[in-house]
């Protein structure tokens, strides 16, 4: 029974499947026991054995590579402490143990340093093919860059010269504005001088006895389509009579009326008038006396008449 | 089981002994006729090949760095190498905080290791030490073999193995401790 429990103890502590103060005690338990120590490197042994029956599985290439290149990394370096002749001796040492290193190195010649090599020669290969990549890349990147910048180059200048041509434009532009105004303003001012030259003055006569005494001037603004007559001496009309004012078109197959005109006192008389209708040509000015309210066409006598 | 006098058990000493001296050839020629099983028992433990690889790697550098450290009068390189690659697998699964996820992950597949793999090609050694091998654990009752390879591959504690074979927990020392000596028995025959 004891041994019974000590061999479970120490198939458990074989398999590490004693937590930590168990294995501690059976530790101590080892020290005072050899026996102990040899039933548990034996059941390791045939535990072990157990790793020959599994599937086989072919180790990935590269770990001896790794192995051996960090430990490589991690060896420390040991500089010398003697004088500078012992120094070169030092090298010649360091120098001969690379030599050796290098031929065991060599010696490699096992699966593993091959699949390693071929591994590192794919991925050689691939890194290069991807630099080659990028640098076609990276050249092609260049060249569009060069251009945009040609580019941008060209559209400055044209913008300066847009911006030259603008300022210029405004400066004509203002100056043609200022131009403008300047005509207009001739213009303006040769139209009322063309204007007061186109006022036409007429001076009516009397065309009978009656109205000898009297004076009337008429002035025409064609522009305007109408004018002013100032009369002096006239007579009222008889009760039932109105005199009225006439424009005699050439254009026009009948004196245009310009309105009945107000009832005179004999005194002097200001009357503004616009004839019924367009008048091209203000020939002449008839005055006539119609019966109140006046009449569409001349009807009674004309009294007083322009040349 | 290998003993003293096994010329590979002897190839093995020489080369771990050269390599303990720093010797890169040695410890390559090594690493070449040990990698591949225990590169499967890592993948076997951890069902995954990218940590069976880091572990592989670990293994071999602790190897490398520590090779002054093996006893030939203990055990054999292989069984040295075996037991290192392992116990850097179970620190793995034991250190991860997620460790149901991690047994999940290492999905069991019982009795992987008395059913033969004989579809890939091996070496004509290697199948000679795999039959003889299969002969030896052919005569161990199930559920000795059974508890012995959750215990050994598995990374469990025995409580757990208890817990994951639904038996009790002496019941479950008891087979390990008579499935190794079985074993034991049956390597000693074989060899």
């Amino acid at each position: 029974m004891k041994d019974e429990a000590r061999e479970e103890q120490a198939g458990l502590y074989a398999l590490g499947l004693l937590d930590e103060p168990e294995a501690g005690q059976f530790r101590a338990a080892m020290q005072r026991d050899s026996e102990l120590q040899v039933l548990v490197d034996e059941f390791q042994e045939s535990a072990a054995a157990l790793v020959r029956t599994l599937p086989r599985a072919e180790a990935p290439a590269g770990v001896l590579f790794r192995v051996l290149g960090e430990n490589r990394a991690e060896a420390p370096i040991a500089f010398p402490r003697e004088t500078r002749a012992s120094s070169r001796h030092g090298w010649s040492w360091a120098l001969a143990a690379s030599v050796v290193l290098g031929l065991g190195l060599l010696a490699l010649n096992t699966v593993e340093m091959r699949k390693a090599g071929s591994v590192l020669r794919a991925r050689h290969a691939a890194d290069e093919a991807r630099n080659a990549e990028l640098v076609a890349k990276l050249t092609a990147t260049e060249a569009q860059e060069r251009a945009l910048s040609e580019k941008i180059d060209a559209l400055t200048a044209e913008q300066r010269r847009f911006g030259e041509n603008l300022a210029l434009l405004e400066t004509t532009r203002q100056g043609l504005l200022a131009e403008r105004d300047t005509l207009r303003e001739q213009v303006k001012n040769l139209q009322t001088r063309d204007a007061l030259s186109q006022v036409k003055i007429a001076t009516l006569k009397a065309q009978v006895d009656a109205y000898a005494r009297v004076i009337a001037v008429a002035v025409w603004d064609p522009e305007r389509q109408s004018g002013v007559m100032t009369v002096e001496n006239l007579p009222r009309p008889v009760i039932g009579k109105d005199y009225q004012l006439w424009v005699i078109d050439p254009r026009s197959p009948a004196p245009v009326s310009a309105g009945v005109m107000p009832s005179g006192d004999g005194e002097s008389l200001r009357v503004a008038f616009k004839p019924a209708r367009h008048i091209g040509t203000a020939d002449k000015f008839a005055v006539s006396v119609e019966n109140k309210g006046g009449s569409p066409t001349p009807q009674g006598p004309i009294v007083l008449l322009s040349k | 089981m290998s003993s003293l006098a096994d010329p590979e058990r002897q190839v093995d000493c020489d080369l771990l002994a050269r390599a303990a001296q720093q010797d890169e050839a040695a410890f390559a020629e090594f690493y070449r006729r040990t990698s591949d099983s225990l590169y499967a028992l890592a993948l076997k433990m951890l069902n995954d090949p990218k940590e069976a690889e880091d572990v592989l790697q670990e293994g071999f550098t602790y190897m490398w760095r520590k090779g002054q450290s093996y006893d030939a009068a203990r055990s054999s390189p292989f069984t040295w190498a075996v037991m290192i690659v392992r116990h850097k697998a179970i620190d793995r699964i034991r250190s991860r905080d997620r460790r149901s996820r991690t047994l999940e992950k290492a999905s069991f597949e019982p009795s992987a290791f008395v059913t033969m793999d004989t579809a890939v090609p091996v070496d004509a050694d290697r199948r000679n030490e795999r039959e003889h091998l299969g002969q030896a654990l052919a005569g161990i009752p199930d559920e000795q073999k059974e508890a012995v390879e959750l215990a050994f591959f598995s990374g469990l504690t025995h409580e757990q193995i208890a817990e994951r074979l639904g038996a009790p927990l002496g019941t479950v020392k008891a087979r390990i401790r008579r499935g190794l000596l079985r074993l034991r028995e049956c390597l000693k025959g074989a060899a």
